[in-house]
């Protein structure tokens, strides 16, 4: 149950955040997830902020060129954009540490096997993408120069992509195979 | 006859996986699966099993076609799910619950057999596996996730068991633990395995898959002494270079056979 209104809460907060511009209220908000999260913060703020980096990071440099050279100034829409960003990628982050979601699924079966399921998915993958970085240091690497780096990193990204693929399609067979498009007790 | 595997032919993205491979098996027979990697025997377990149609031939199960009409008639495909198992190569690929416990009661649930949660647990303590009962069958090493697979189809008591090498990731323990409980069931097994050491242990008729995915043989399980021929077609010995004395010399060996 308190998980459930936990997940209803921050899905709430999530829709209020789409919707803030203001970057003193974004600001405000910001403090209040860090401050919900009490001992967790430095390492939720830094993890958001990785994941930020990654995804607004291409797209801020691209805006910010594009209103540059018609003369504008691309500072407010930087700030805000990025700002929501973070706060909203530190409360999602909050949630998943917070929320047992396989317990806020609990109502109803086909929704918690989706979850858990794509809990599956994500600790396998993370586990290869741990195996991979084992790999790396196993085989002498300390210090990996650009080009290994970027070779390492498309691998990785590869492996990943077909990976999710054929374990789609293997989960699929191995669930067909287990029964569970055949409930006995329908039709 | 329980199976009957007909001129089995089937390309991945039209790579060959299988080519024109057939054979009988009779209820209550036990068949080892011998074949080196890419070979197909994966692809044969799951054609079997019927989650892939195969390009050409036809796979019979208790005389009746395992087709898309088979498996389209629900109480036909209800009772064909209850009494035909497999155990996928990667175990994980079958695991989606929260606990070992939900994940054995699966099954019978599922396909509506009664007191699942009471077949559950007997099977988890048969198995051995009492001690993972609450654990997320995720966080659990290879060997266990294969254990727990297994439980999970085992609960069914199936009438024909196909297991994609079972003791992959098994110590000798619980090898021998795999090999005690698959000689205690009266069940009919096809199972899939490179060991060559393992195969008679696993049954008493080998079927062999070649390099070319065609069926190579078909009769007692290969000896190194008696068949290396056969087992040199089959790519399932290595050939190796010694050095005695400093004369080198080479011959095929089989390697996983003590
Ligand atoms: N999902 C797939 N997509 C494309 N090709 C596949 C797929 N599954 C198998 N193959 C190919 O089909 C052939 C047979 O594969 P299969 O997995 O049946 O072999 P196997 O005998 O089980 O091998 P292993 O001992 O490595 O498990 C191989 O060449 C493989 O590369
Ligand atoms: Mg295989």
């Amino acid at each position: 149950m308190k998980d459930r209104v936990l997940l209803l809460a921050a899905l709430v907060g999530l829709g209020l955040l789409s919707s803030i511009h203001a970057p003193r209220t974004l600001g405000l908000a910001l403090a209040a997830v860090l401050i919900l999260s009490g001992r967790d913060a430095p390492v939720l703020l830094k993890r958001a902020a990785c994941a930020v980096l990654l995804f607004s990071g291409a797209v801020s440099i691209v805006h910010a060129a594009v209103v540059l050279r018609s003369g504008g100034d691309p500072l407010p829409w930087l700030v805000s954009t990025n700002l929501r960003v973070l706060t909203m990628t530190s409360l999602t982050l909050l949630v998943a540490r917070r929320v047992d979601l396989v317990q806020a699924a609990g109502c109803s079966r086909p929704l918690q096997f989706v979850v858990v399921l794509a809990l599956a998915q994500i600790a396998v993958l993370r586990r290869l993408v741990r195996d991979f970085a084992l790999a790396l240091r196993s085989r002498g690497v300390d210090r990996p120069g650009l080009q290994t780096a970027v070779r390492y990193g498309g691998a990785v990204g590869a492996a990943l992509l077909l990976k999710a693929d054929h374990d789609a399609t293997t989960v699929t067979q191995a669930m067909t195979s287990r029964g569970f498009f055949n409930d006995a007790d329908q039709g | 006859m329980l199976i009957k595997v007909e001129h089995l032919s089937h390309a991945h993205d039209g790579r060959p996986a299988l080519h024109g491979v057939g054979f009988t098996a009779q209820e209550g027979e036990r068949l080892v699966l011998l074949g080196c990697n890419g070979s197909g025997k994966s692809t044969l377990l799951k054609i079997i099993d019927g989650l892939i149609p195969p390009d050409a031939g036809v796979v019979t199960y208790d005389d009746r076609p395992v087709d898309r009409a088979a498996l389209a008639d629900r109480p036909w495909r209800l009772r064909f799910r209850r009494e035909v198992v497999l155990l996928f190569q990667d175990p994980a690929a079958m695991l989606f619950h929260p606990t070992v416990a939900e994940e054995v009661a699966f099954g019978p649930r599922q396909l509506g057999l009664d007191e699942p949660e009471a077949r559950a647990v007997a099977w988890i303590e048969r198995a051995g596996l009492a001690a993972l009962r609450d654990r997320s069958p995720h966080a659990l090493s290879r060997g266990e996730q294969q254990k727990v697979a297994l439980a999970s189809l085992l609960v069914l008591e199936p009438r024909l068991l196909l297991l994609d090498e079972p003791t992959a990731s098994l110590d000798p323990r619980s090898t021998g633990w795999l090999v005690d409980l698959l000689q205690d069931l009266e069940t009919t097994t096809v199972v899939a395995t490179h060991s060559l050491s393992l195969a008679p242990e696993l049954g008493s008729r080998c079927l062999v898959l070649g390099e070319d995915h065609t069926l190579l043989h078909d009769g007692p399980v290969p000896r190194p002494d008696a068949d290396m021929d056969l087992l040199r077609r089959a790519n399932l010995v290595h050939r190796h270079r010694h050095d005695h004395d400093g004369h080198v010399h080479r011959h095929d060996h089989v390697h996983d056979w003590e």
